[in-house]
């Protein structure tokens, strides 16, 4: 069911929006897959209870109305916790909605729970929590991918239909890809960040994970826009026009798989990625291989620019005003040292060191500086794609879903697979992640320039609806 | 030994807006502790900054009152430290483009004391310090609007300090874009001064003093310090670079810490304000609504309406009396007459009502009216003064209640004569007095006549005829 089809039940009293809030709650309740951190079935209930008579007493009803939605644990919802899945943040409470909260709410949307997810943000596999990693629905000796873990499984478990994550380099898309769904990262300054825990608070964006393109739509129409409490979100609406996309005799870019950047591709993602590339050909469009000379630096970029931003923006984290706060200290500064050394993990505590390294004054931060010189020349490529082709076409992350056992040594192999996710982060473009068949399998990332978010939604689901004919 | 003072400044003033830097929470001094606080100034998780226009165009103002350059492309940079008072672990500031540079301010004797930059900043929250060694934090003052001026080392006295950061916080204090209290922390001011032997050419190193709580103190702390260092000097000494703090009780300045290398604040951009861009038009704006300033405003009133240097420098720094000043000379037309009832007579009502000039109820018209009538002698200054005390609360027309009270002088001569002789008559003993020699007696004389008007008869008409019928 599309959130269509549900709201069409609502109104023709096939159910009530209580009823199918219970369904779902109870869906998660006896969920195994460790996708959720907090619920609240009374406050959940609740609302499908007043949404319910809103029904009754004829009143407009908003475009998610009785849809429940769960949402990434670092996104403000003041009924419930946020925990970030860090033992720093376990006990807080939010003191006020993230706007994309209080957007779905005004929408009719209810929030039905939080997911799991690595710790702040951190990870690209769903194993950093502190409340432990959450499994792949589609192999549960699998991980999800992350770090929006949690959100993933919760649409491909099908406990919902839509759910929120951010992504700050691939942290959408890639657990859309390990889970076969539609993963979603808009443009920058898309949508707001307001009530949004920042982790690298130039690439974070808020991001919708779906089963069908209709659905991250409206979704992502309701989220977008501008916001007095960002001040780096759009000013004026965006529409996400619901529009044919033609791919006859539209160029469209492609990375051969013989390029370094797909260097150690899995045999069945290539294999996926050529069966999409063949789809695309039948559907008239011209494809054509590009070479991207900058690209292949994108996870080191990522890397400093990213971990360079999570040491400032992690260093509110000191133990006096919220979070965890260690008794073990006699000083002020063992109060910082302790609450942040007890309180944080260390994939997130590994970020922190690396960044301030990176900015440190030591060698004038000659790394970081670089750092920022080729992120721009990353962007300043891809926009030199663009204004010759309409849509960039990749694998969206390189491999099929890892063991969750496998204990890997080396921290930054995963970044490895997440390089094609980076660069639209890096350069502030829109990606959609897209299955390619049914079950584990390799997904599609189409890329399109900023703002054209979309033209991109208009050519996933041009795109899904070939593969539904196969 | 020829030596030499260099003193360069580092001045932070609050700026005076409603509001804090990023969030709408109030800002205002003395209230209970963490009640002007929100998530956005306590640092919460998912918070983001909201830049505060007004304090934008306050700081501009301030940059402009002192020939700074305003750059057009804003940013702001965070600056990083562990500290309980910083809510996010940084302080939001400018550190590679200050929005203000090479500016000036001029003192009294014509030089110009070069400011190298101004920059704005959200200040940090505060440690209050109990005597049982425990620590409360208040964070009403998180985010509160800061700029921070910094001239380059072109004072040479400590009398030189102390008038520019006079004249600086009288210009800030008059564009009212901040109150400028040391006390009260709106502005605090850091110092750094060594010396130099002219002749061997050997210096000091530099020593920065912290915790100086008003401009009396900066010129005694500079005072101090400059004999101490000139003491090293002569010793061959040159001292270590360090940060001391004055102590008003003990009157010195004290070792607090030596600066050996710089702390390393891992600058970075702010990724949360974009880039502002600050038009040429919204610059002009702000310069062509820019009040005149007080020295100009001095030199004005000294060259155009021949006033007193004194009096020119009180009116003019102070805003509201220099508005009053010009208001009722307008109709007055007589400017030291104007400017002497304002700084004697006005002054003490506004004092006593504990008002400023554009607070209080009487108008400029019956100012002026009031003025006038003293000054054409329709009333003597004595009454004036009252009616003021009167129409100072109540606005009422003075002339209207000079003639309700019969207090209009009386100026006409045959009425005046005949007191005069009546006068005479009584008291020949004193006329007599007058002839020997003793003036004492002529005031006598001048008093009874007055009484006998009822304080409404014109002393001077009152002198010249009783000089007359005298014969002296």
């Amino acid at each position: 069911m599309n959130i269509e089809a549900i709201i069409e039940k609502y109104k023709n009293n096939e159910m009530s929006v209580e009823e199918y809030t219970k369904t779902t709650l109870e869906k998660i309740k006896s969920d195994k897959t460790n996708a959720y951190l907090a619920f609240d079935e009374e406050d959940s209930i609740k609302r499908a209870k007043d949404l319910d008579n809103k029904l009754k007493s004829n009143e407009k009803l908003g475009a998610l109305f009785g849809i429940p939605i769960a949402i990434k644990d670092n996104i403000s919802y003041k009924n419930m916790n946020m925990t970030c899945a860090s033992k720093m943040l376990k006990d807080f409470r939010p003191m006020f909605d993230a706007s994309v909260v209080e957007d779905l709410l005004k929408e009719d949307a209810i929030i039905i729970a939080k997911t799991n997810m690595d710790e702040f943000a951190m990870g690209a596999r769903g194993k950093t929590s502190y409340f432990g990693p959450v499994k792949n629905p589609l192999d549960e000796s699998r991980v999800t991918g992350g770090s929006s873990s949690g959100s993933a499984a919760s649409v491909a478990k099908g406990d919902v239909v839509v759910s929120l994550g951010t992504d700050t380099g691939g942290s959408v898309r890639c657990p859309a890809s390990y889970c076969n769904i539609i993963g979603f990262k808009p443009s920058y300054s898309m949508v707001s960040r307001s009530g949004v825990v920042s982790m690298s608070n130039t690439l974070d964006q808020v991001a919708v994970f779906g089963n069908n393109i209709s659905d991250v739509r409206v979704v992502s129409q309701t989220i977008q826009g501008p916001d007095k409490k960002d001040m780096t979100v759009r000013l004026n609406n965006y529409n996400f026009e619901e529009k044919h996309y033609e791919f006859k005799d539209k160029k469209i870019a492609y990375i051969p798989t013989s390029d370094s950047l797909n260097h150690g591709i899995d045999e069945e993602v290539e294999a996926d990625y050529n069966k999409a590339l063949n789809i695309l050909k039948e559907l008239g469009a011209k494809l054509e291989p590009v070479k991207l000379e900058y690209s292949k630096f994108a996870n080191q970029v990522y890397n400093v620019v990213m971990s360079s931003e999570v040491s400032s923006n992690m260093s509110r984290f000191d133990g006096v005003r919220f979070g965890y706060q260690s008794d073990k200290h006699t000083t002020v500064e063992e109060l910082f040292i302790n609450s942040r050394s007890e309180g944080l993990g260390e994939e997130v505590q590994r970020r922190i060191a690396l960044g301030t390294m990176y900015l440190s004054a030591d060698d004038n931060q000659r790394v970081y500086k670089q750092g920022l010189k080729i992120r721009t020349l990353i962007k300043e490529e891809l926009e030199k794609v663009f204004e010759e082709y309409d849509l960039i076409i990749t694998p969206t992350v390189l491999n099929l879903p890892p063991q969750i056992n496998d204990d890997y040594q080396d921290p930054l192999s995963d970044f490895k697979s997440d390089g094609f996710n980076v660069i639209v982060n890096l350069a502030g473009m829109c990606g959609l992640s897209l299955p390619v068949r049914k079950g584990l399998s390799g997904s599609i990332q189409l890329i399109a320039n900023t703002n054209e978010d979309s033209k991109l939604l208009n050519a996933g689901e041009e795109f899904l609806r070939r593969i539904n004919e196969n | 030994m020829k030596t030499k003072t260099i003193i360069g400044l580092e001045i932070h003033v609050e700026l005076s807006t409603d509001t804090k830097m990023f969030c709408s929470c109030k800002n205002e001094f003395g209230a209970v502790p963490n009640t002007n606080v929100c998530p956005i100034c306590l640092g919460h998780p998912g918070t983001l900054p909201q830049m505060n226009k007004r304090a934008v165009e306050y700081a501009v103002m301030a940059g402009l009152a002192f020939n700074c350059k305003i750059r057009n492309e804003q940013k702001v940079d965070r600056k990083k430290y562990f500290y309980p008072d910083l809510v996010k672990g940084y302080q939001l500031t400018q550190f590679e483009k200050p929005y203000a540079y090479e500016g000036y301010l001029e003192l009294s004797s014509g030089k110009h004391i070069n400011i190298r930059e101004i920059h704005m900043e959200e200040d940090t929250g505060k440690s209050n310090h109990n005597d049982d060694n425990t620590v409360l934090m208040d964070y009403n003052r998180a985010g509160v609007p800061l700029i921070e001026i910094v001239t380059d080392p072109d004072i040479n006295s400590p009398a030189e300090a102390r008038e520019f950061v006079e004249t600086l916080a009288a210009t800030l204090k008059f564009l009212d874009v901040s109150d400028c209290i040391m006390a009260e922390g709106s502005m605090r001011v850091d110092v750094n001064v060594n010396i130099k032997d002219e002749e061997s050419g050997l210096k000091t190193e530099i020593a920065e003093i912290k915790n100086i709580n008003s401009i009396r103190a900066i010129e005694n702390a500079l005072t101090y310090e400059v004999e101490r260092q000139t003491e090293l000097l002569k010793n061959n000494e040159t001292g270590t670079k360090e940060t001391r703090r004055w102590d008003d009780i003990e009157l010195k300045t004290i070792h607090m810490r030596n600066k050996e290398v710089g702390n390393d604040y891992r600058f970075s951009a702010d990724g949360d304000i974009p880039d502002i861009y600050l038009s040429d038009e919204f610059i002009e704006e702000i310069r062509n609504n820019l009040p005149e300033l007080p020295s100009k405003k001095q030199d004005r009133y000294m060259k155009d309406y021949k006033l007193s240097e004194y009096d020119a420098n009180l009116l003019s720094h102070d805003r509201n009396l220099s508005r009053i000043f010009e208001l009722t000379n307008k109709i007055v037309n007589d400017a030291n007459t104007t400017a002497n009832w304002i700084l004697t007579e006005l002054s003490r009502r506004l004092n006593e009502a504990e008002e400023t000039a554009n607070e209080m109820n009487l108008s400029v018209e019956n100012f002026a009216k009031l003025i006038n009538l003293a000054k054409e002698n329709k009333v003597n200054n004595n009454v004036a003064k009252k009616l003021l005390r009167e129409i100072y609360t109540s606005n009422e027309d003075p002339e209207k209640l000079a003639q309700e009270r019969n207090l209009l002088q009386i100026s006409d001569a045959s009425f005046l004569e005949d007191v005069v002789n009546e006068v005479l008559e009584e008291n020949p003993q004193s006329i007599e007095d007058i002839k020997n020699g003793k003036d004492r007696a002529f005031g006598f004389l001048v008093g009874q006549a007055m009484k006998k008007t009822k304080g409404k008869g014109n002393p001077q008409e009152i002198n010249k005829l009783l000089k007359e019928k005298i014969g002296v």
